[in-house]
């Protein structure tokens, strides 16, 4: 025990029980009396403690002679009323001014008056330590008391070190250096006004300090290869910088990507599209009549060659390649040349240019007008331009254009085909009418990549996070390739994916000959040999990269695939099927027990009674239904709205895989989907 | 390398398997592993030594439970550590074997 503060009722009697209690003769110890009273009360009464501290002496007092305790405790009476002359000669005016139970803190020190019964309270904060009595205060707010000692520490300064790094980002594009300058921080304690409850806290100075040199920066580029595009000025900027900041040093060049090929159109295409009804309710159908037609020798469309990029250049000197523009593929078909870029008509007729993916073909048809009814007199008609039958399409007859029908009668008990629409302007009863049979096949495909795509792409990150996962052996993946993973993932997680893939494979491998553009069969070939069939190839999650961009590009391509070209237009129509990569509108009284598949949207501007009918994009209808409660489905995809005006009981709307039934009669009704995938009705 | 230990109390049977059940464990388990425990009604597979596995192990593991289920044998697979049983659960395989065949 080195220090000992002890009590008593009179000074002496404190020392000498401290003296005790430390097991020391009063020659080994320094006596200070923090606290005594000269007057006293009435034999003792009211009387205050004195109070002294008694602490160890390292050496003993050999030169002088054993004091009494009368003369300790005077000399120590007389040092304390002296060390506080001293220590606070300038305070000493305040000093007996301050009201008792305040403290203050000037010049870096805490000075205390109090002494009961009122103690001023101080708070400090984490940075200051704080001592009572020699005892590390662990509060934060303490009472304070002239009888005890108080010791403040905290750092007079605190050096920061400059921290700076330059870091490669955009691919190797931009070198960034990020700078936050040293700091010299000097602290002292804040000078606080006598009060009765004081903060204690620190005042800062900050010298910030940035001694970086443009030489320490370039030794760094050299270390990282960075030697393109540096800029000097960013540097110099960064040296001279006071804040925490960021600085692209270097800066590449990015590569400039190539255009693609490009068709430029230099005849007008289109037919007006379809029927339509005018004010009044009333339908011209001499407006639909307009085809274009071109001369032998016209130019029909300029074909662009891709215009290749220009490569990049990263900051550590290397070079970026542009991507490959991709040049367009062109197929001319009969009474079309392709002659330096252009496509030229060898024939007159109508042209028809279809460009899909960087697939373009191209082809004159001529138009064949019938005059009069298609029966067994004139035999089926088979023509690939435009059939214009003026009369009627009789019982069991057939007729297949590589163009457009226009039937200006009606059409019963037969089939027409068409590679782009359909119009007629009679009944359709008992018939079966095609419109672009070919791209519902692509668009169907599409579809189905890109259910399949969403699903690889979680595969792979699936993949990813399995490899990188502490508990997996990826000694596998190095002699085998993903194969046993992949079909572990097939077993359960990805059930859906394979069955998925599976129905991709057939409608490619039955529809070989339909199918022009070879990458949707070479996706349906990798999906086969990867996913369905156990062979041994090795797989490579790059691989499987490669496989979902082709995917995700196909699906894409097929997107606004919906030909505006291959549309259905009728006015009436009884018991038939009707099927259509683009729109179907009926625009007469309506559609009766009919099946009706519409690529794009579906519009029946009369009445719906019983039957099928779909639309991709979407379905409106006037009156669905009967009051007799005939079935009648409305079904569209899952983003899509089914509008109806009237619908009776009996009504059936399927919106994606959600079915709805309506039981009662309903009025302007808007169905779609909600975040549940719920069928909510909007009136 | 995989190994493993068979202990037999009543109709119980533990197998405690030591190391690594990945595409090199094949042999022993189905050569060995598999017709042993043709005639036991009640087998813990023990995990605790298990500390990595790959897709031919998880293969094998799944194999083996369904065949075993498939005669009416019980099988419960215990003490699979943490790291483990992510992998397990990134793949479903408790969706597969039956969600009550490990024991966690």
């Amino acid at each position: 025990m080195n220090e000992f503060i002890s009590r008593g009722k009179s000074v002496e009697e404190a020392i000498s029980r401290g003296l005790k209690l430390m097991e020391l003769d009063k020659k080994e110890v320094n006596i200070e009396v923090i606290q005594f009273d000269e007057e006293g009360g009435f034999m003792g009464l009211g009387r205050k403690q004195a109070v002294v501290k008694l602490t160890k002496s390292s050496q003993k007092q050999s030169s002088s002679e054993p004091l009494s305790i009368d003369e300790i405790v005077d000399n120590a009476i007389l040092e304390a009323d002296e060390d506080q002359i001293e220590e606070e000669a300038k305070e000493k005016h305040h000093w007996q001014n301050k009201k008792e139970g305040t403290a203050w803190i000037s010049n870096n020190e805490l000075y205390v008056k109090s002494t009961g019964p009122r103690f001023a309270t101080a708070s400090f904060s984490g940075e200051i330590s704080f001592y009572k009595n020699g005892q590390l205060e662990n509060k934060k707010t303490i009472l304070l008391s002239e009888w005890d000692t108080y010791q403040i520490e905290f750092e007079p300064v605190v050096e920061k070190p400059i921290y700076w790094e330059i870091s490669i980002i955009n691919n190797g594009l931009e070198a960034i250096l990020e700078v936050s300058p040293g700091k010299i921080i000097r602290q002292r304690l804040k000078e606080v006004p006598p009060s009765d409850h004081i903060d204690i806290k620190l005042e800062q100075d900050i010298e910030i300090v940035n001694n970086l040199t443009s030489e320490d920066i370039f030794n760094e580029l050299d270390c990282q290869n960075i030697t393109f595009g540096i800029n000097h000025q960013a540097i110099e900027q960064a040296i001279a910088t006071q804040e925490e900041g960021k600085f692209v040093i270097a800066l590449g060049k990015e590569p400039k990507h190539g255009l693609d090929g490009e068709l430029e159109l230099k005849v007008e295409m289109n037919a007006e599209n379809g029927l339509a009804e005018d004010e009044q309710g009333n339908v011209n159908f001499k407006e639909s009549n307009f085809i274009p037609n071109v001369e032998v020798g016209a130019i029909l469309a300029i074909i662009h060659p891709p215009i290749p990029g220009m490569p990049g250049r990263s900051i550590e000197d290397i070079e970026i390649p542009a991507k490959d523009p991709k040049e367009l593929r062109v197929i001319p078909g009969k009474g079309v040349e392709l002659t330096d870029n252009k496509l030229i008509s060898s024939e007159p007729g109508r042209p028809a240019i279809e460009q899909r993916g960087w697939t373009v073909k191209a082809m004159i048809m001529s138009k064949l007008v019938h005059d009069g009814n298609v029966n067994l007199a004139s035999g089926n008609i088979r023509f690939s331009g435009d059939v214009e039958i003026l009369g009627e399409v009789e019982e069991k007859m057939v007729v297949e254009a590589g163009g457009d029908i226009y039937v200006h009668q009606s059409v019963s008990e037969s089939n027409l085909t068409a590679s782009k629409s359909i119009i007629a302007k009679g009944n359709v009863i008992n018939s079966y009418l095609t419109a672009g049979k070919h791209n519902l096949l692509v668009i169907e495909l599409g579809h189905l990549l890109a259910i399949l795509e969403k699903q690889l792409e979680k595969m792979i990150v699936i993949i990813q996070q399995l490899t990188k996962s502490k508990a997996y052996k990826s000694h596998e993946i190095k002699i085998k390739g993903l194969q046993p993973l992949i079909v572990l993932l097939l077993e359960k997680k990805f059930k859906e994916f394979k069955a998925t893939a599976k129905k991709y494979v057939d409608i490619v491998e039955k529809a070989d000959q339909y199918i022009e553009e070879p990458e949707w069969k070479k996706v349906g070939y990798e999906l086969k040999s990867k996913f369905l069939s156990l062979s041994n190839e090795t797989i490579t999650i790059s691989q499987l990269y490669i496989l979902a961009d082709l995917m995700r590009e196909l699906a894409k391509s097929t997107e606004s695939e919906v030909e505006p070209n291959s549309y259905v237009t009728i006015s009436n129509t009884t018991n038939s099927k009707i099927y259509s990569s683009g729109n179907v509108n009926i625009i007469g009284k309506g559609c009766i027990n009919s099946k009706v598949h519409a690529g794009g949207a579906l519009k029946v501007d009369g009445i719906l009674r019983g039957g099928e009918v779909y639309g991709r994009f979407g379905v409106k209808v006037g009156e669905v239904g009967a009051i007799t409660g005939t079935k009648t489905i409305i079904s569209t995809s899952a983003d899509q709205t089914i509008t109806v005006m009237k619908a009776y009981e009996g009504t059936v709307l399927r919106i994606g895989e959600a079915v709805r039934q309506l039981f009662k009669e309903e009025q302007f009704i808007k169905a779609k989907l909600d975040d549940q995938g719920q069928i909510i009705f909007e009136y | 390398m995989l190994e493993y230990k068979m202990e037999k109390a009543d109709d119980n049977c533990n197998v405690l398997l030591n190391g690594d059940l990945d595409i090199d464990s094949t042999e022993l388990v189905n050569n060995e592993l598999v017709p042993k425990l043709k005639y036991e009604t009640h087998i813990y597979l023990n995990f605790e030594d298990v500390n990595f596995v790959d897709s031919s192990g998880m293969g094998l593991l799944i194999q083996l439970v369904n065949q075993l289920k498939d005669e009416k044998q019980l099988i419960r697979i215990v003490n699979v550590k943490e790291d483990i049983l992510e992998v397990f659960d990134l793949l479903q395989i408790p969706e597969i074997i039956g969600e009550n065949v490990i024991v966690k």
